[in-house]
């Protein structure tokens, strides 16, 4: 099945603190237009989110979560928006199939959810060439959480990316209920690391702390441009990201790039405020 | 004063208690008269499915709570931004809220039932703050001898509970997040230091217009 069964519930559940409506709207404008009928849940905080931003969200059809606890916890917002998914989660068990996604670097240009859903969670590379051992971000955040030894371990493994994850109601929990145990392993000093949680994610994928997860390979449903050259992926003519072998991804995440720049201003153009 | 009741909330923190610590609360509270909502902040694996399972059937309202895990405080302190989070969701859905202990909470009435004219009531424990050498102690150590000092003649006001409309509980609460941003974070560790910062909030002017209540319901 390709498109998404409409009896299913669904749910888009990201982060939004810090970020305007106008950096939002692309991916909640881009969203509403592939058809999508689920739910779109966006966590702001008062503080980090004007009231004019949470009352444009909320007529663009979002359901805004307070997210207030962030300011206590001793950790970056990448790896504590994980710790309030999985509250709100915990509250709303009602959901099939859930995609938890960064939101200011997304686009979408068809259903997200249309994939098999055959598997419990769903897994997304960067790039098929590039390495966790010769990116240094990546790097970075396996050894500030587990030390050299486990950066020489992984180090030939792929990058996933945790800003895009998918999966079933069961799996999703399963996969936040191991983020947080693996941060009560960590070195608690790298939970303030911006990005951590990709650092996290990737120890889940590589030391199967879950199973049942499927790595999709980049460009198969979620094009992840940071790793890729202008060259796998063009602009088409009606504005949609296209990637070399002609196909459309039906998510396009960090588009922002400084080589995508062309995209960049497609996308910018295209959802600039009317 | 008897005021309607309806749409009132008791909210408290649940972590770490079973049932049957908790069932003397729930159940005095159902005894009272109480018709409102009653939530508790609850945490897997610290409250057990058992004990989910039994709130549930009480109908007591769960609100999962996972973040105070990374926090470098006590579970005393964190719940009140948790407190925040939740009343800040449900905008003006509740009249007057109550905040409160739980586990050691037994009602002999509908604890609504009180003079609420300042909109905002804290309770007395009877004493003063230099006789309790705990408190002097936890207040010493967030905010320095000084503070000690100014405060050591002052009633102590039970740390935990406060009544009020939600506003003025939210209020309350912003400023307790204020006050925690304010002490040595070294003495937020501490357990029951929330009463160090309780005991500031209410003699130092942080919130005005309350009324302290003493223990058998009159104002102190």
């Amino acid at each position: 099945m390709t498109v998404s069964d409409k009896t299913k519930k669904y749910l888009v559940l990201g982060a939004a603190l810090g970020y305007d409506a106008t950096q939002l709207r692309p991916f909640v404008i881009s969203l509403n237009e592939t058809g999508y009928e689920g739910e779109t849940v966006l966590l702001v905080s008062p503080s980090k989110t004007t009231p004019d931003t949470i009352k444009t969200l909320r007529s663009w059809g979002v359901t805004v979560e307070l997210f207030e606890t962030w300011r206590l916890m001793s950790a970056c917002m990448h790896f504590a928006r994980h710790v309030k998914y999985l509250e709100f989660l915990m509250e709303h068990p009602g959901y099939d199939y859930i995609l938890l996604a960064d939101t200011r670097d997304i686009v979408f240009q068809k259903d997200p959810f249309g994939l098999d859903k055959s598997r419990r969670l769903y897994f997304f590379t960067e790039s098929e060439t590039v390495k966790i051992g010769n990116c240094a971000s990546n790097s970075k955040w396996i050894e500030a959480g587990f030390g050299k030894s486990k950066l020489q371990a992984l180090s030939h493994k792929a990058i996933s990316c945790s800003g895009t994850v998918m999966g079933s109601h069961d799996g999703i929990m399963a996969y936040l209920s191991a983020m947080i145990a693996l941060a009560g392993k960590a070195d608690a000093a790298s939970l303030t690391v911006e990005g951590i949680d990709q650092g996290f994610h990737n120890v889940i994928l590589h030391d199967k702390l879950i199973g049942d997860i499927c790595l999709m390979k980049n460009q198969a449903h979620i094009a992840t441009l940071g790793h890729l050259g202008p060259d796998d992926i063009s602009l088409a003519e009606d504005g949609r990201a296209v990637n070399a072998d002609g196909t459309a991804s039906p998510i396009v995440h960090q588009y922002d790039y400084p080589s995508h720049d062309a995209l960049y201003h497609s996308i910018m153009q295209r959802y600039a405020q009317p | 004063m008897t005021r309607n009741v309806k749409n009132n909330l008791i909210m408290g923190m649940a972590i770490g208690y079973d049932a049957e610590q908790l069932r003397p609360f729930v159940f005095s509270l159902k005894e009272s008269g109480f018709k409102g909502d009653t939530a508790f902040i609850v945490s897997y694996p610290e409250t057990s499915p058992e004990t989910i399972e039994a709130l549930k059937s009480w109908g007591v309202i769960l609100v999962p709570y996972e973040g105070w895990r990374f926090m470098p405080t006590c579970l005393h302190v964190t719940r009140y931004i948790k407190y925040l989070e939740v009343l800040s969701a449900q905008a003006e859905a509740y009249d007057y809220v109550l905040l409160t202990g739980t586990h050691h909470v037994v009602f002999q009435k509908d604890p609504f039932q009180i003079d609420l004219s300042a909109g905002l009531a804290f309770f007395t424990e009877g004493n003063t703050i230099g006789d309790d050498l705990a408190l002097s102690q936890g207040i010493k150590s967030a905010f320095g001898p000084d503070a000690l000092n100014s405060l050591s003649n002052k009633t102590v006001s039970l740390g935990g509970t406060a009544l009020g409309t939600q506003s003025q509980i939210m209020g309350y609460l912003i400023a307790m997040n204020q006050v925690i941003g304010m002490a040595n974070p070294e003495s937020l560790k501490a357990n029951g230091i929330d009463r160090a910062l309780h005991q500031l909030i209410v003699h130092e002017g942080i919130v005005k217009d309350f009324q302290l209540v003493d223990p058998h319901g009159g104002s102190a």
